[in-house]
């Protein structure tokens, strides 16, 4: 059996989200920059003294990490390009905190920034598969594939519509206390119900919008940390795996059920320990499967466990605080690090008016990468306090 | 170049005579959907096209309201599917918009398309199909 190192030596610093909006003159560059330079300056830090870079983004190219070495004036030991979509940001911590502990970098910054698709980018080349298999049957894109998903997920299990609204219409709610969110309007389930259909199961709310943006955070040891009074969280369990369960003739496991074992047994913690879940919400019904794959409920259940909760940053199941996708927008790569961001967020004590209550400890789930019929790539971690920023209450590790 | 690409001319000719040719592996037996030029079961590089029964069931259907590409626009709603073949591979494929809902078998036929050929799946009685 597999022994895995824990990862609790190694910080995570200066949660940052950067340059949200519709649309941009600049390029990927520019927000990889701006992250970085934010993060920089919130840990007090020179750019010389960066030596890791791992990053995440799918209109970097032609251009790529290496290439951003030259862009930002950087001369790293570590460099790492993570293609891995909605789970790049916790694979990004993995990798960045196996380079600090390894002694290959002692500062690495792990970013994801995006830009809108190009006018006319119809994403037909987003794999060999789905450019042979998939594009020619309507050119639907991810809402095609994850519409058979959803529809065949609701008729197994008898979710209605509204299930699948309630959670959009809670993150819409969190979403209101986070000024990066570009879909602030209220919305309420009636709201969510009229949306134009974008496909059968799909109305225009269980979309992601497209934006461009940027997420990052900084890992050193945590001793550094320490030493600088940095408010920093630790990753105390994480699990990876790709390609999951072939079997499924329909994509409904997305971990089995060891690996949601081992996730809990390395940190010691139990799901109902978290105090609130940031799940990769490219469409309701991915949430749900998470929620499954990671020991809240049984399969098939996730819907009715659901409601009998309050998923806002202020109920008992706190859910996408910061509004996650659905409500931020999607700014490609950088997706895959929303709610990695915003757990370090709340676990050190920085997310302003949405601050989940005692938010020591919490589970981000990462899951991406359609290259077929189902997503093959998904992370998952568990997020707990470091050290709070000052004034917000010490809350140390037991 | 895509693993199964060197198959996608000869696939589309076969449609364009109404048939299902699919790269079967020599070694284990194993049919690939989405085409590869070598196994996904035993990486074996010995596939060869053979024509594969069409007969399926219907594991999921949608209707698409929107699509990225102008071409499709006339025709939505468009009625797409997932099928899992006899044969053993998953396929995505057009449905008719009468195909009744309740229909699970399904005989998938390989048609010209527009850049080059696209599966249909129809229901298996109207195919001339046995259930099994």
């Amino acid at each position: 059996m597999k022994v895995v190192r824990p990862w609790r030596d190694v910080a995570i610093v200066a949660p940052t989200s950067f340059g949200y909006a519709k649309t941009s003159a600049h390029g990927v560059p520019w927000f990889v920059a701006g992250t970085l330079r934010h993060m920089l300056e919130t840990a007090g830090l020179e750019k010389k003294e960066l030596d890791g870079l791992a990053i995440a983004s799918y209109r970097l190219a032609p251009d790529h990490g290496a290439s951003m070495s030259e862009h930002l004036g950087i001369s790293p030991t570590f460099l790492a390009d993570l293609p891995y979509g909605g789970a790049s940001g916790v694979i990004a911590v993995r990798r960045a905190a196996r380079a600090v502990q390894a002694g290959d970098a002692e500062l690495v910054a792990c970013i994801g920034a995006d830009v809108v698709p190009a006018p006319g980018d119809t994403g037909v080349n987003f794999s060999t598969f789905s450019r042979d298999h998939v594009y020619p049957y309507g050119a639907g894109g991810p809402n095609a594939v994850f519409s058979l998903i959803s529809e065949s997920y609701a008729a197994q299990h008898g979710v209605p519509r509204e299930a699948f609204g309630a959670l959009c219409v809670a993150q819409r709610f969190n979403a209101r206390g986070n000024h990066h969110a570009l879909l602030r309007d209220p919305m309420d389930i009636a709201d969510y119900l009229a949306a134009r259909p974008i496909t059968d199961a799909f109305g225009l709310y269980d979309c992601v919008m497209r934006c461009c943006g940027a997420e990052g955070v900084l890992l050193m040891s945590v001793a550094r940390a320490e030493s600088m009074g940095l408010p920093y969280a630790v990753m105390t369990g994480s699990i990876e795996r790709h390609h999951v369960n072939p079997a499924d003739p329909v994509q409904r496991s997305i971990w089995p059920a060891e690996d949601c074992r081992a996730l809990y047994a390395m940190a010691g913690r139990s799901p109902a320990q978290m105090r609130f879940v940031q799940a990769y919400d490219d469409y309701p019904v991915i949430v749900l499967l998470q929620l499954e794959g990671l020991g809240f409920c049984a399969a098939g259940e996730a819907a009715r466990f659901l409601a009998g909760r309050d998923m806002r940053f202020c109920g008992d199941f706190p859910l996408n605080t910061s509004g996650g996708m659905l409500s931020v927008g999607q700014a490609g790569a950088a997706g895959g690090f929303l709610g990695l961001v915003e757990a370090v967020r709340q676990v050190t004590g920085q997310a302003g008016a949405r601050a989940v209550r005692d938010a020591g400890v919490g589970l981000v789930s990462g899951y991406g990468t359609v290259n077929y019929d189902r997503g093959l790539c998904a992370a998952a971690a568990i997020i707990e306090t470091g050290r709070r920023a000052a004034g917000t209450g010490v809350q140390a590790l037991p | 170049m895509a693993s199964g690409s060197v198959f996608l001319s000869p696939f589309a000719d076969a449609a364009a005579q109404g048939r299902l040719m699919l790269p079967v592996c020599a070694r284990c037996g194993t049919v690939q959907y989405p085409l590869r030029d070598f196994c996904g079961n035993c990486l074996s590089e010995d596939v060869q096209l053979q024509e594969i029964d069409g007969g399926g069931r219907l594991l999921a259907a949608t209707r698409l309201h929107r699509s990225a590409d102008a071409r499709f626009g006339a025709r939505l709603p468009l009625r797409i599917g997932s099928v899992r073949l006899d044969a053993g591979p998953t396929v995505i494929a057009f449905l008719p918009s009468d195909m009744p809902r309740d229909v699970s078998r399904v005989r998938v036929r390989a048609e010209p398309g527009l850049d080059g050929a696209v599966l249909w799946a129809h229901p298996a009685a109207a195919a001339g199909a046995e259930a099994p």
